[in-house]
């Protein structure tokens, strides 16, 4: 079983999935074991994917050791405490999903059963009003969560908002320090061994041929190795997700900063809208199917929240992916494995988490097939879970104002999100092992169950409302003590000897 | 989509109906008691004259979280003489070594690559680095202390209880409070013909009990199974496990703080001993089977252990006491899973729905881990061919790499699991291909010093 021979692995394509990789790769594996190649071409843009993160890109940063400081400045970054969807149930309606608990579960039962409990009787009160995040990002306040259970400050965690392409800018520096080499070049042909048809070698547009053990896949929707060399099918989920095409603009910077993503709905699809230091990142993901591209265009500038900076640019995408992203000597890692559109913002989240398992099952020549199938089934696993998170979005609306959300209405969606729907629309049951905060979404796009918890018909109708408003104004007080976002990031960016914006 | 705006209000009172007295009945009768406390719930145990199948139980370490999130005191009920805790689990073998698996809930790591990926490299047997097999093999019980992330608290407490003390201990604590006996089998049941929901019983004394919510831990058929029957999995196809019985033999040895487990011509003895007395559970083959021992109703589950308002729990629902999980840890678990989202009078076909299939999941691993049981008590050269296609995947994946793949929420925790796998798999698998990267000499180091730290655990002048 012993492998002592140094493995080469090459990175295809560079952009935020590429130097992540090499990065995460660079960090875990011994130089003297393992060389690591990356393979761009400035001729070849990149789509720069994942402006929005969620909470989990702060554990990949910490496991490399980077200095959060540090990559806050260097990529632009604003802080993010979740997201603000506008216009989705019904026109008027907003909600967060935050990222942190809703409320507290109290005597076993799960917070929301005391709000649809409280409602019965009355009160009126927004179930955001009962998270910190949620209410903290409403006032565009913020600070790092405290480490200690019984404080409201400890129940949200937080993410940012990057500008993606220096963020991978930022990670080459890192993977180049640690010995991954760059190689300037185009791809023009994958060779592969004919006996085994895995990849043998990359032939660059100057002549080169950059041979390897693993090749990683970070070449985008083009897909260069595992789709148009190794053939792995690609399952096309569009009709479960119509949207298809983003225009996207980046606007100047306007106002204080807000720490959420806001995704606003629009006829035929939704627009969003990302603070960075710097500017304003904005895109209108819609059909194509029930828009045209110069309706969605002027939608978007129509409804930027400041000048445009640039020319809008155009990306067509499709929803779906490969359940076979790892193919004999290739794994496929960002755009090439599959595409979920970012309305929850889970592009890197998904890239993490191939870099993640690559890492876990690190194969050998001899143990590659088992671990493509564990990779594969894992990978599967996290893509069905965001793909049925974000399809709640849009089956959840009673907008009746567009053919599209006619259609999002009442389009069939697979059985697993049917049950997960059901439970909830009957007694407010969660999955506790599904992505995202459930009830928020739920609730938030209008989504009542039907019966709480059946034990709080025995409690005592005052307490429970003696006990959430009790809990709203110590919400609302703990978030008031927080600092604005900007003069959090203003502090964070002061030079070591001031001091930072604690509370 | 409905979009309602504000919930309907549900429909007190509730009356649950528990029929057979077992201890699965009063696990779950004072589960349901104790978390309602003050609410107004009803809750009535039918003793129908189901008996507990043994006069000792095996429980998992699943049992103290139960008690501790009921807020029992467990000061009472863990008296000497009336339980045996264990820390490990003893495979013995005839042919070869016997394996010791430790209840072990992590074991420490080398440069960020788990133990048993250490030692499969150095060639060594994992038992030797668990303070938890190491202790049992020296015939040491061990407590786990509180210091998180140490040697000391790597590995946490299974053990075995007077059935009849237990009982007393759940009864005792139910009628404290108010939950209501009846005795009498149940000879009818009305039903509504349109939801399937029950919503009395009638027992053999003539009395009516209404109810919203029924738990059928009986051992005799009735018109309640008759009403909601539904198929059975018998695993005794792919496990020849068809009766039960208990033997006791007056000892005079020191308390073991391991199950030993022993495979025989006529089946499978799991056994401990006491200080007193060893007490042997013997699971016995189909062809085995004689007048003395207690034929199983079948050993195995109920497809659907939920149907409308009516969960089949203990006998009822499962046998699986014989595997390495005890029927007691899925009573508890289906307590508890009661108690996450507590039904409706009418409970709705999508909670059904979720309550089954996560019911089920466990099931399915109780199943899969057993599998790998037999496995590790055939004989070595036996053929492995798990029934279940994601088995298969986990031991692949664990030959080829030391991996695991694990579902959430498992019901078996991760480094059980690992054991197990590594019990099994040891003489045929890979490694993590990091360690090819460092040298034998580090890895050395590193079990060194976790064999000291184990020494020094188990020295007398040690107080865990």
């Amino acid at each position: 079983m012993k492998n002592t021979k140094k493995q080469k692995i090459v990175i295809a394509g560079g952009g935020t999935a590429g130097w992540m990789t090499a990065a995460a790769l660079a960090n875990r594996l011994p130089a003297a074991a393992y060389e690591i190649v990356l393979v761009e071409s400035e001729q070849i843009g990149t789509v720069g994917v994942g402006e929005s993160t969620i909470p989990h890109i702060r554990q990949f940063n910490q496991a490399l050791n980077i200095d959060e400081a540090e990559f806050i400045q260097a990529t632009n970054a604003t802080i993010k405490l979740g997201i603000r969807f506008n216009d989705w149930g019904n026109i008027g309606d907003s909600y967060m999903h935050p990222f942190g608990e809703l409320g507290r579960t109290t005597n076993g039962i799960d917070f929301h059963h005391y709000w649809l409990k409280n409602r019965v009787n009355g009160d009126t009160s927004s179930i955001d009003s009962y998270s910190v995040a949620a209410v903290a990002a409403h006032k565009g306040r913020f600070a790092l969560p405290v480490n200690k259970r019984e404080s409201l400050l400890s129940t949200y965690v937080y993410s940012y908002h990057i500008d993606a392409g220096a963020y991978a800018s930022y990670l080459r520096k890192y993977a180049e320090q640690k010995s991954v080499a760059r190689i300037e070049g185009t791809i023009t042909r994958v060779l592969q061994c004919q006996q085994t048809q895995n990849i043998r070698a990359l032939e660059l547009n100057h002549g080169q041929q950059i041979e390897g053990n693993w090749f990683i896949d970070c070449s985008g929707f083009n897909a260069l190795l595992i789709g148009k060399t190794l053939k792995s099918p690609f399952t096309d989920w569009s009709h479960y997700l119509p949207t298809d095409t983003a225009v996207v603009v980046a606007s100047e910077k306007h106002g204080t900063t807000h720490p959420y993503t806001l995704a606003s709905a629009k006829p035929a699809g939704w627009q969003w809208q990302i603070p960075l230091q710097h500017r304003i990142g904005n895109g209108h993901v819609f059909s194509s199917q029930f828009m045209d591209r110069q309706q969605a265009q002027d939608i978007l500038l129509k409804n930027l929240p400041s000048t445009p900076i640039a020319e809008p640019r155009t990306l067509t995408f499709t929803a779906g992916y490969r359940a076979q992203m790892w193919r004999n000597n290739c794994v496929a890692i960002g755009l090439s494995s599959g595409f979920l559109e970012p309305l929850e913002s889970t592009s890197i989240y998904l890239i993490q988490m191939g870099i993640a398992k690559f890492l876990e099952f690190l194969p050998t020549t001899a143990t590659a097939e088992v671990c493509a199938g564990a990779f594969n089934r894992q990978l599967s696993y996290f893509y069905h879970q965001i793909r049925n998170f974000i399809i709640l979005h849009y089956r959840l609306t009673s907008r009746d104002d567009s053919e599209f959300w006619r259609y999002c209405r009442t389009m069939a969606i697979p059985p697993e999100l049917e049950q997960l729907i059901g439970q909830f629309a009957e007694c407010g049951l969660i999955d506790k092992t599904q992505y995202g905060v459930w009830p928020a979404v739920c609730i938030g796009q209008g989504l009542i169950p039907k019966h709480f918890d059946s034990r709080l018909n025995y409690f005592d109708d005052s307490q429970i409302a003696g006990y959430l408003s009790n809990y709203r104004q110590q919400v609302d007080t703990a978030s008031k003590q927080l600092p604005l976002v900007d003069e959090y990031l203003t502090a964070l960016n002061r030079p070591p000897h001031d001091s930072m914006v604690m509370i | 989509m409905t979009t309602l705006r504000t919930p309907t209000a549900n429909n007190p009172p509730y009356n649950i109906v528990i029929v057979g007295a077992d201890l699965h009945a009063w696990t779950m009768a004072l589960g349901l008691a104790r978390a309602n406390k003050g609410l107004g719930i009803s809750i009535t145990v039918i003793d129908d004259g189901t008996h507990n199948r043994s006069s000792w139980q095996e429980f998992s370490a699943h049992s103290f979280d139960f008690h501790r999130n009921l807020g029992l005191q467990e000061q009472a009920l863990f008296k000497p003489g009336q339980v045996v805790f264990c820390q490990a689990i003893r495979f013995c073998s005839t042919n070869a070594e016997d394996i010791w698996l430790g209840n072990d809930t992590f074991l420490p790591v080398f440069q960020g690559i788990e133990l048993h990926q250490v030692t499969q490299w150095l060639n060594e047997s994992l038992e030797h680095y668990s303070l938890a097999s190491c202790g049992a093999k020296a015939g040491k019980p061990l407590f786990p202390t509180q210091q998180t992330g140490t040697m000391a608290n790597s590995f946490e407490l299974s053990g075995w209880i007077n059935t009849a003390h237990y009982q007393r201990f759940l009864q005792g604590a139910a009628k404290q409070l108010g939950v209501k006996t009846l005795q009498g089998q149940v000879q009818s049941v009305k039903q509504n013909p349109a939801t399937g929901m029950l919503s009395a019983l009638k027992i053999g004394s003539g009395l009516s009990v209404e109810c919203d919510f029924v738990i059928d831990c009986s051992c005799h058929q009735s018109a309640v199974k008759e009403t909601a029957a539904n198929t059975i999995d018998d695993w005794s196809d792919t496990l020849d496990v068809a009766g039960f019985s208990e033997t006791i033999n007056v000892v005079n040895e020191p308390v073991q703080p391991y199950t030993s487990v022993s495979s025989v011509t006529k089946g499978m003895v799991r056994q401990i001993t006491t200080g007193s007395n060893t007490i042997s559970h013997h699971y016995w083959r189909k062809k085995a089977i004689n007048s003395t021992m207690q034929p199983l109703p079948f050993f195995g589950k109920r497809h659907s252990l939920l149907t409308h308002n009516v969960l089949m729990a203990g006998q009822a629902g499962a046998n699986i006491d014989g595997t390495c999980v005890p029927s007691l840890t899925i009573t508890q678990r289906l307590t508890t899973r009661l108690l996450d989202n507590f039904p409706q009078r009418e409970p709705g076909q999508y909670w059904q729905a979720e309550f089954n299939r996560l019911t089920n999941n466990d099931l399915d691993e109780v199943f899969q881990y057993w599998q790998l049981q037999h496995y590790l008590m055939a004989s070595g050269d036996e053929d492995i061919s798990p029934s279940h296609q994601s088995l298969h995947n986990t031991l692949a994946l664990f030959a080829a790499t030391g991996r695991l793949e694990i579902r959430n929420e498992s019901l078996i925790k991760r480094q059980y699991w690992l054991n197990m796998l590594n019990a099994l798999c040891q003489k045929r698998r890979g490694y993590d291909a990091l360690l090819n990267t460092l040298t034998p000499a580090q890895g050395h180091q590193f079990i060194r010093r976790v064999q000291d730290s184990i020494q020094q655990s188990l020295a007398p002048s040690f107080g865990l």
